[in-house]
């Protein structure tokens, strides 16, 4: 149907919306050769809600793209602080996780950043036109263009391809998706300017929980030195009960802000009004294109779903449906896959993203009823989905297996390719479609020590004179990710919540996401590897379950770490031995004494890797030592120190605040029970050594594996001289293995 | 070989208890009937069963023993045939351990039965985690369509399915076409299978499936003959979104076609199933394996 009204305009593509979606979609495209024009019904510089804040993910996309340009004037973000109850409690981690290779955060009123980048999209070649979009045109089935009201007058724009970034409530959405679906959650933010006589600190607080709504945080931070952004931001969903005017619950923010902030923050007068809008959360990527239109930015949905933010997400996956958008004009035909690009721009934007957040939300809607006061979520989630959490909404270091200790000593070893290589395939598994689980178990990977037992498979093989091979690969992606599969699956909490229970979803999805690419990587073996690997599951799952059986303080808890050890780390390690020669010899090498020295590699890589989680914060999975503690996971030094003082058992029994995890820390740190555990690290280490040149020869540089446990207890200040096992105990383990 | 009969051969006595309340749990066996049934179609009926058949029927009904406590965690369903659930007996922590113990078992059995059966096992474990992830992600979502939840259904129950026929016609020595009708009858009795599950769910007497119903509902898990009825009457999306509505949804989805919808998509899958082995000599007992199946759709009320 074609309409009478006047052309406007006619252009290969259109752009509905001029915000950051927008704007780096036209850029992109623009940038491309193609011809562009971009609707706002605005005209800019304009102002809008929210998001003055740009996270280190944006202001790194913007430098790849050599838009810095954008950036100019902003302000630097040093730090972030959270408040829980207008009580400091500092957030170490994101200060770490806001260094290395990422940029720094900054903040920018987005009057002057979205004015910025329609700017930069228009010295790319595209035109911009002022103009409220009334609906769609269509032909058949197909947009092939919009209605507008200019100024009064009515008229169309054609195109070939229609991209609507047009917002959370995009009127092209509605018109052409129809209405969202009553979801279980929507998302509100409102925030104002505020004036103060004190210079604010380049910190971004956040204030946890906000009065009278059921989940959100408020937020100051300053755009200049005396000029903060101050607002709060909340869930709500049908069954809770409906808050208050959000207008109302800022006033009451600003308010406590004063009462309880005053000193630090000053006086804080409001400049002008209130502004608030909703957020696009509910991301699928089967919705982002419909009847020949594209949905990018909040017309997409691809708000984080759990912070609120959005605007790196926005132009990560405008750029990412240009490009796709782009490769589709040059090979003639229409662009598919876009809601699968949109996923892969950014780990937030995943599908499974919108999984956690739903999991999320299941806490708010189910404790309602019998809480109808309650205040958002207090106490400290349990530690799998905080981490999920933690990744969702900070910029983790995406890590990789090469920059990790094992990683190093592979480079040493001369497998730094392999690793390399292995990198890839962990990372490209079903990573389209479920990015979270793909990257927890990465990163799971990548924690600790690294992936030992990867290195254990290269090294072993490269020592029998062989290079790795494919079936190397798969061997050693097998073993690493049964190594992770305990780990994972160890989380899981007795507790029946509500919090308890999404956590426990959440790990046994990424445990049984593990398990099935160690299957799948073993079939690609041969049909006795993935016997021995089901018998290694066998006991790994044996293992977690000797950790789950009896607490900490009970019966002979030395003895069931030893033999929990053994049966999870010590049998991975021992597998990976005997997989890695025998994949060099072309027979299966049950060289008891290989296969001993993986075992007691594996018991020395746990003990070496539980002093790491009581010493540091994890730079991979970003674990802090206290979470090591609330686990209430069987760590050697923890037993250790129980043995040695029985009042830390009553301490780890009560249910804490992460306060009071730090000072029982401190406690255990205090007594001999580090010094403790790093010998019995060394002694497993020194007796898998010595093992390993009885089976392979003096002078193997694989034997400067057994050395990676030191290495990284030097830096800790924990490495002692240490002395093998005694040759009685490992001839038992010896017997043992040949029964 | 029977479940019970298997050696528990534990390397510690962490799970043993589990193992034995597992193991001697009701089961109706039916992937290892079909397995069995798909494997003497295979030979035409002809000669003796592959001394593997044993091992491999075995094999899967390990395979979805090993599935269950895994399900009931993630559900928080308390009740399995009648009977608590591990998880509910024996906490998470150990009900999840002897998921991943019989997930070990399942692999090391499957491998006794040779390089294909642990290629196509690796391929079904595969579909079963992505069809899993596929209705955790749909948790809650109104907007849940009909194709969304057969995929999952692929890959969580119909991917058992399709393994346990295939495997059997493997071992049975068919032909490659063969192999893969028998395939395609497993995939079609499955996806009947789990829809006539999921109608009893709203619409089945609760002595007879042995939980209580409306159980995926209050989980959040969707499913046809719900996403039917949200179809019908956009009104009960506010009810499904507040545990209080479910009982008014339960009610308010028999004044839909939701039911008879459902039931003739399950009718549908299974009679494409049968249309896949209606040729193949020896066929019956397969046949009559997918008119058990359809008659448990007498005792959905409608």
């Amino acid at each position: 149907m074609r309409s009478t009204l006047p052309l406007l305009d006619e252009a290969e593509i259109v752009v509905v919306g001029g915000g950051p979606a927008g704007a780096i979609a036209a850029f992109t495209l623009a940038s491309a050769g193609h011809d562009v024009v971009i609707i706002d019904r605005q005209t800019f510089p304009r102002d809008k809600a929210c998001g003055d804040g740009l996270t280190s993910s944006a202001v790194s996309f913007l430098r790849e793209l050599g838009l810095e340009q954008a950036l100019d004037g902003a302000l630097r973000v040093e730090a972030a602080r959270l408040c829980v109850d207008w009580k400091e409690r500092e957030v170490s981690s994101m200060r770490t996780r806001w260094q290395g290779d990422w940029s720094e955060p900054c903040t920018v009123p987005r009057r002057r950043f979205d004015h910025a980048l329609i700017r930069l999209a228009c010295a790319a070649g595209t035109r911009l036109m002022q103009g409220h979009v009334n609906s769609p045109l269509r032909e058949g089935g197909h947009v092939i263009g919009v209605e507008l009201n200019q100024r009064g007058a009515r008229g169309v724009v054609t195109g070939r391809h229609l991209l609507a970034a047009d917002g959370a409530t995009s009127r092209l959405r509605t018109e052409i998706v129809g209405r969202q679906p009553l979801r279980a959650a929507s998302s509100y933010a409102v925030r104002t300017y505020a004036v103060t006589d004190e210079p604010l600190q380049p910190i971004f607080d956040i204030y946890v929980p906000v009065a009278d709504s059921h989940a959100g945080y408020g937020w100051v931070f300053p755009v200049s030195e005396r000029v903060a952004n101050v607002g709060i931001g909340y869930v709500t969903a049908r069954g809770l009960p409906r808050p208050r005017p959000i207008t109302s619950l800022l006033d009451a923010f600003l308010a406590g802000l004063r009462r309880h902030r005053g000193p630090e923050l000053g006086s804080l007068e409001v400049v002008g009004s209130g502004s608030g809008a909703p957020l696009g959360i509910n991301f699928s990527a089967e919705r982002c294109q419909q009847d020949g239109v594209i949905f990018a930015g909040d017309a997409a949905r691809t708000c984080d779903p759990i912070t609120g933010e959005g605007i790196s997400q926005a132009m990560r996956g405008a750029h990412a449906c240009a490009l796709e958008l782009h490769r589709a004009i040059r090979r003639r035909g229409s662009p598919v896959g876009i809601g699968d690009a949109i996923a892969r721009s950014d780990l937030r934007a995943g599908q499974d993203s919108a999984m956690i957040a739903r999991l999320g939300h299941e806490l708010l809607r189910r404790r309602s009823p019998d809480q109808p006061d309650s205040t958002g979520i207090r106490g400290e989630p349990t530690s799998l989905f905080s981490v999920a959490r933690a990744m969702l909404t900070a910029e983790l270091d995406r890590p990789s297996l090469t920059e990790t200790p094992a990683g190093d000593m592979a480079t040493k070893l001369g497998c730094a390719g392999a690793m390399r290589a292995l990198d890839e395939r962990l990372r490209d598994q079903l990573r389209s479609k479920f990015i979270l689980c793909s990257e927890l178990v990465h990163r799971e990977a990548c924690a600790g020590t690294g992936p030992i037992g990867a290195l254990m498979v290269f090294a072993t093989h490269v020592a029998c004179g062989k290079d790795p091979s494919e079936p190397v690969l798969d061997a050693a992606l097998a073993v690493e990710l049964l190594r992770v599969y305990p780990r994972v699956l160890g989380l899981v909490t007795p507790a029946t919540d509500n919090q308890a229970n999404a956590n426990n979803a959440i790990a046994i999805m990424i445990g049984d996401y593990a398990l099935s690419g160690a299957t799948g990587a073993a079939a690609g073996i041969g049909a006795s590897f993935s016997g021995m690997l089901g018998e290694a599951v066998e006991a790994s799952s044996e293992g977690i379950a000797l950790l789950a059986r009896d607490p900490l303080w009970q019966g002979d808890p030395i003895r069931r770490y030893i033999e929990r050890t053994r049966l999870t780390d010590g049998t991975s390690l021992a597998l990976a031995a005997r997989i890695g020669a025998g994949l060099a010899s072309g027979r299966d090498a049950l060289d008891s004494s290989l296969c001993i020295a993986g075992e007691s590699m594996g018991m020395a890589t746990r003990i070496c890797e539980d002093l790491m989680a009581l010493t540091l914060q994890d730079p991979v999975t970003g674990q802090e030592p206290w979470r090591a503690l609330e686990e209430s996971s069987f760590r050697l030094p923890v037993i250790l120190a129980v043995e040695e003082d029985h009042r830390v058992a009553s301490l780890l029994r009560e249910k804490k605040e992460r306060i009071e995890w730090e000072s029982v820390l401190d406690v255990i740190r205090s007594g001999a029970g580090l010094r403790r555990a790093s010998e019995i690290c060394g002694r497993y280490a020194a007796e898998a050594r010595e093992l390993a040149l009885e089976s392979m020869g003096d002078g193997n540089p694989v034997t400067e594996l057994f050395e990676l446990p030191r290495r990284c207890l030097v830096p800790l200040g924990l490495a002692s001289p240490v002395e093998p096992r005694s040759r009685s105990a490992r001839r038992a383990d010896a017997l043992r293995l040949a029964s | 070989m029977e479940l019970a009969s298997l050696d528990a051969g534990l390397r510690t006595d962490a799970l043993a208890d589990v193992w034995g309340y597992a193991i001697s749990g009701p089961s109706k066996e039916t992937r290892s009937r079909l397995l069995r049934t798909a494997e003497a179609v295979a030979r035409g009926g002809r000669g003796e069963p592959d001394p593997g058949v044993e091992i491999a029927a075995a094999a899967v009904e390990m395979f979805h023993l090993a599935s269950l406590p895994h399900d009931d965690v993630m559900d928080g369903s308390n009740i399995r045939r009648g009977v608590a659930s591990l998880p509910a007996r024996y906490g998470a922590p150990l009900a999840a351990a002897a998921g991943g113990l019989f997930f070990g078992r399942a692999s090391t059995l499957f491998a006794k039965c040779g390089a294909d059966a642990v290629a196509i096992a690796a391929e079904t474990t595969e579909r079963m985690c992505h069809g899993q992830m596929l209705e955790l992600r749909d948790r809650y979502d109104t907007g849940r369509t009909q194709a969304r939840c057969v995929d999952a259904i692929k890959g969580k129950t119909a991917g058992m399915f399709w393994l346990a026929a295939k495997l059997g016609a493997m071992l049975g020595d068919a032909d490659g076409v063969t192999r893969s009708r028998l395939g395609q009858f497993g995939l079609g009795l499955g996806v009947g299978f789990q829809i006539i599950d999921d109608l009893l769910d709203v619409a089945g007497n609760e002595r007879l499936t042995g939980k209580p119903r409306g159980t995926d509902l209050r989980n959040g898990n969707y499913t046809l003959p719900v996403i039917y009825a949200l179809e019908e009457n956009p009104k009960l999306e506010e009810l499904l979104l507040d545990d209080r509505g479910i009982e008014a949804v339960m009610r308010l989805i028999f004044e839909t076609d939701a039911i008879a919808r459902a039931a003739a998509d399950a009718r549908d899958w299974i009679y494409e199933a049968k249309a896949e082995v209606l040729g193949l000599p020896a066929a019956s007992g397969l046949l009559a394996m997918a008119d058990t199946e359809l008659s448990r759709l007498a005792s959905v009320q409608t």
